[in-house]
C-alpha cells in the first residue's frame, strides 16, 4: 500500500469522531466543574503574543459547546504544545490536551488542516520517519550521505507495509 | 563520548519515529507508534536512551499511560497484534542528559574531565518537553526553574550565563504551520542570548538545534541581523572536557554555524 493509494481511499471515520466527541464531552464537564477562567494558562502561553491563542478562551468555548466553530478555525493549530498551560493551571486542567482533542477531531472530520501537518504524516507513513535521510551536494558537486560522513545508517521499520497497517486508520482520514 | 563513561548504546533496529509528529493529527496513532517502539526495546531487553526532548516526552508518557490503564493497553495491543507485536511494561525511557545526571552522576562525570573549560561561558536552552508534562517525569528537576543541565555544563568548568526569558519555546512546533512566526520566536531567543558574551548556546534536543542553528542564517537574512552564535549539543561540550577530538570524534565539522572561534580559543588554551 503506498501513499498514493491512501489518498484515494477515504471513508468518513465516524467511529473515531464519536470517540473524540465523547472525550470532549467529558473534558467539557471537567471545565464546567473546575476551570474558573483565571487566565493563568493564557498568561504564559507561547502562542499568545504572536498568534493570539488564548487557551482560557478555548476552555470557555468548549464548555459552551462551540466545538464546530473550533474545529473549523485555524487557531487550534497554533498551539506549540509547550505544556506550560497544563503545568501552571491551579485547577489541574490541561488546555493543551483539549487542543489535541480538537485537532484530532478536525482530522477525523476531514477538515482542511495546515499542510505542514499533512506532510509530516505522509513522511511518517511512507518511511516511518519524519524525514528520510537526505543526501546533499557539496561545493565539489560530490554527493554526501551518512555513509560518507562515517555515520551509522538510520534505523527505520524493516517492513514498511506492516508499519503502515497499524497507523493506517489515521492516515486515511487526513490525506483527503 | 558515552564510551568514556562506560555507557553502551545500541541502535535499535526496526525502530521508527516516536509518534510525536502525528500526535496533533491522531493521538491514537501516535500512541500505537510509541508502543511499537517500546515493544521493540522490550524484545531486545534494552532500555531507551532518547536524544530528543519530544521523543522523551512521548515515549515516557505512552509508557506511563499503557502501564497504568489496562483498557488502553488492550486496545493498543489489538492493533499491535495485527503485526505480531505486543506492548509489555518494563522498558525505561530516559533522555541522555537525565541518564548523565541521574544514573552516571555529576561526581563520576567530573572525574573524567581532563580539560577545564573555565575560560568559556555558555547559555542553555532546555526546551519544552524535557521537563513537561511534569507528571510523567517523577519529579525530576523543576520545570519552572530547571537546573540539571546548568549543573552538567558547570562540570566542565565553564560558566553558565542566564538570560531573559530562558524558558521560551523555540517555536519549532509551528515551523511547518507559520514559519515566519516560528523564526521570530527563535530570533527573540537569539537576541536575548547574544546580549551577553557567550561562546555558544547549548541545547539537549536536536529539534531545538534546528531552530537556533540550522535556521540561524535564514533568521539573519530575514531580519537583517548577525549572530554567528555556535549551537552545541551538550554531549559535544562534555566531549571537549573529556579531551576528545572535536572534529573527528565530536562531530564539530557538522555544525552549521562554524564553531571555529570556539575551537581556536580551546587550542590557544593548551
Ligand atoms: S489556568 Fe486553568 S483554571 Fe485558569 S483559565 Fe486556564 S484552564 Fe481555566
Ligand atoms: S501548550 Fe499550547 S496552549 Fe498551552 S501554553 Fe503551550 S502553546 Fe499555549
Ligand atoms: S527526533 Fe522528532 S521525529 Fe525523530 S523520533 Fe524524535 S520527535 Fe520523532
Ligand atoms: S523547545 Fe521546541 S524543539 Fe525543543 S522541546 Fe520545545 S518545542 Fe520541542
Amino acid at each position: 500500500m503506498t501513499i498514493v493509494d491512501l489518498t484515494s481511499m477515504v471513508e468518513p471515520q465516524g467511529e473515531l469522531q464519536d470517540k473524540i466527541n465523547g472525550m470532549l464531552d467529558s473534558m467539557s464537564e471537567d471545565i464546567s466543574n473546575f476551570c474558573f477562567q483565571c487566565g493563568k494558562c493564557t498568561s504564559g502561553c507561547e502562542a499568545f503574543i504572536l498568534l493570539e491563542l488564548e487557551p482560557h478562551r478555548i476552555m470557555a468555548l468548549v464548555k459552551n459547546g462551540f466545538i464546530d466553530e473550533l474545529v473549523n478555525s485555524d487557531i487550534i493549530w497554533t498551539c506549540m504544545t509547550c505544556f506550560k498551560c497544563k503545568e501552571r493551571c491551579p485547577q489541574g486542567m490541561a488546555p493543551v490536551n483539549v487542543l489535541f482533542a480538537l485537532k484530532n477531531l478536525a482530522v477525523a472530520m476531514g477538515k482542511q488542516i495546515p499542510s505542514g501537518y499533512t506532510n509530516m504524516l505522509q513522511n511518517v507513513l511512507g518511511t516511518g520517519l519524519i524525514q528520510a535521510p537526505k543526501e546533499v551536494l557539496n561545493r565539489k558537486n560530490e554527493t554526501i550521505d551518512r555513509e560518507k560522513l562515517n555515520l551509522p545508517p538510520i534505523q527505520r521499520p524493516e517492513d514498511p507495509a506492516k508499519f503502515q497497517q497499524i497507523i493506517m486508520k489515521a492516515a486515511t482520514e487526513t490525506l483527503r | 563520548m558515552a564510551e568514556v563513561l562506560d555507557l553502551k548504546l545500541t541502535d535499535l533496529e526496526d525502530f521508527a519515529c516516536c509518534g510525536f509528529p502525528v500526535k496533533s493529527t491522531d493521538s491514537g496513532a501516535s500512541l500505537v507508534m510509541a508502543a511499537r517502539n517500546l515493544s521493540i526495546a522490550a524484545d531486545r531487553g534494552l532500555d531507551i536512551c532518547s536524544l530528543c526532548n519530544a521523543c522523551t516526552s512521548v515515549l515516557t508518557e505512552a509508557n506511563r499511560e499503557l502501564k497504568g490503564n489496562k483498557e488502553l493497553r488492550d486496545e493498543v495491543n489489538e492493533e499491535l497484534g495485527k503485526i505480531d507485536m505486543e506492548y509489555k511494561p518494563g522498558v525505561k525511557v530516559k533522555h541522555f542528559s537525565r541518564i548523565l545526571y541521574e544514573d552516571i552522576g555529576p561526581d563520576a562525570i567530573k572525574e573524567r574531565v581532563t580539560k577545564d573549560l573555565g575560560d568559556f561561558s555558555f547559555s542553555i536552552h532546555y526546551g519544552c518537553h524535557y521537563l513537561r508534562p511534569k507528571k510523567i517525569y517523577e519529579g525530576f528537576d523543576n520545570p519552572e526553574d530547571p537546573r540539571t543541565v546548568d549543573e552538567l555544563v558547570e562540570l566542565t568548568g565553564a560558566k553558565v550565563i542566564d538570560y531573559k526569558n530562558r524558558l521560551q519555546c523555540c517555536g519549532g512546533a509551528i515551523l511547518g504551520v507559520e514559519e515566519s512566526i516560528a523564526l521570530k520566536m527563535a530570533k527573540e531567543k537569539l537576541d536575548n542570548v547574544t546580549t551577553n558574551d557567550v561562546d555558544a548556546l547549548i541545547t539537549i534536543c536536536p529539534f531545538c538545534s534546528i531552530m537556533y542553528e540550522d535556521n540561524q542564517r535564514k533568521i539573519e537574512s530575514n531580519f537583517d541581523v548577525e549572530y554567528k552564535l555556535p549551537v552545541l549539543y551538550y554531549p559535544q561540550l562534555l566531549g571537549l572536557a573529556f579531551g576528545l577530538e572535536a572534529r573527528k570524534q565530536l562531530g564539530f565539522r557538522l555544525n552549521k554555524v562554524r564553531p571555529e572561534a570556539l575551537l581556536k580559543k580551546l587550542e590557544g588554551d593548551e
